[in-house]
């Protein structure tokens, strides 16, 4: 079985089996909490996806649209500036985030016509059939935790292997809706590391705009976050 | 529901009708619980002198960042947001329930690591 939305148009001259470029997206946030305080939490969810898809050896980058906010126009050019491979929208708790979600998708899959656009988050895990019916641009969406489903998929996706051979996925079957079973709850997430390094830490805060760095502030969120330098992959160069 | 904007779906909105209380009713005395809690003598004590410099701090960051959510939720209400989805129910919006997809809390074996 494979993905039935869009295909790819043409090989890529330069398109590499491995690894995809992925972008992780954290679009701007209509709600109270995140445009009063003027300071923003790192997005720990498309963190703790991307480090296991760095760990995979993908090419992974994350665009926060938060700062500003980053006007939705200038979010999509910068989105088809970087052309990735895979976009991926994710967000926690939000069914108000989904309407920009899906204007953003629609905007980027129309200017990339290749790209695969993938949703996760708590409101795509309920209401994938609807999202799949109606925006016929998404090509798959992570149902439930995404550290272990979104290395499948990725790998799948990468290798063109069919989706229906894992759970915790949604996708178009023959053209209709369909998810696998699914997936079990993590039970040990320190197997999956967190993406420390596609944030800039400096630009972000915990409660008291104090700014947290891992070296200057000892209890902030964003220290525990970014923890002591990794010996995993190098941070991402933008 | 009284928000048929799903951009307005979160925590600081009134987003589900109330029977017998008209929305803005109900809106007014959720404000006023705020504001009498916060400015209760014991509350603006804290505010004022908490002997522990970083909760202090704390407080005084919450009450700033309160003050002006509590101005924006105000005019949010009264002069931008739209109500005139209030004959719709959850159900039309959002179809039938879905207990039966509570699949987080359901006790399953680890997932086995698939090699990259």
């Amino acid at each position: 079985m494979t993905l039935t939305a869009r295909k790819r148009t043409a090989p890529r001259s330069n398109y590499r089996r491995h690894p995809l470029r992925i972008l992780l997206v954290n679009i701007p946030h209509p709600a109270i909490g995140s445009r009063i305080p003027r300071e923003q939490l790192p997005p720990l969810g498309l963190l703790s996806v991307g480090g296991p898809l760095i760990g995979d050896g993908h090419a992974v980058e994350l665009l926060d649209a938060e700062f500003g906010p980053m006007p939705l126009p200038t979010l999509v050019a910068e989105i088809v500036r970087r052309a990735p491979d895979a976009v991926l929208f994710g967000h926690s708790g939000s069914s108000s985030a989904q309407p920009i979600i899906s204007r953003i998708a629609a905007d980027a899959a129309a200017a990339l016509p290749d790209v695969r656009i993938v949703y996760g988050g708590v409101h795509p895990t309920y209401f994938w059939r609807e999202i799949l019916r109606d925006e016929p641009y998404v090509d798959a969406i992570v149902r439930g935790e995404g550290e272990e489903t979104t290395r499948r998929l990725m790998r799948a996706l990468d290798k063109g292997l069919p989706l229906d051979d894992f759970p915790g996925i949604a996708f178009r079957r023959d053209g209709a809706p369909f998810g696998t079973p699914p997936a079990p709850v993590i039970t040990d997430l320190d197997a999956y590391r967190v993406g420390r390094e596609l944030i800039d830490h400096r630009r972000y805060s915990y409660w008291g705009g104090k700014r947290a760095t891992p070296t200057r502030s000892r209890r902030s969120t964003s220290r525990r976050i970014a923890g002591r330098p990794t010996t995993g992959s190098p941070p991402i160069a933008r | 529901m009284i928000q048929p904007g799903q951009t307005k779906w979160d925590y600081k909105h009134p987003v589900l009708a109330v029977r017998g209380m008209r929305p803005w009713r109900l809106f007014l005395w959720v404000k006023a619980i705020e504001a009498i809690a916060q400015l209760r003598p014991r509350a603006l004590r804290r505010w004022a002198w908490h002997p522990e410099p970083k909760i202090r701090h704390a407080i005084r960051w919450y009450y700033r960042m309160g003050r002006r959510v509590w101005l924006h939720e105000m005019i949010g209400f009264f002069l931008r947001d739209d109500y005139r989805g209030a004959d719709r129910t959850v159900a039309q919006y959002l179809g039938d329930t879905q207990d039966h997809e509570e699949e987080a809390s359901r006790s399953v074996r680890a997932p086995k690591r698939v090699a990259a």
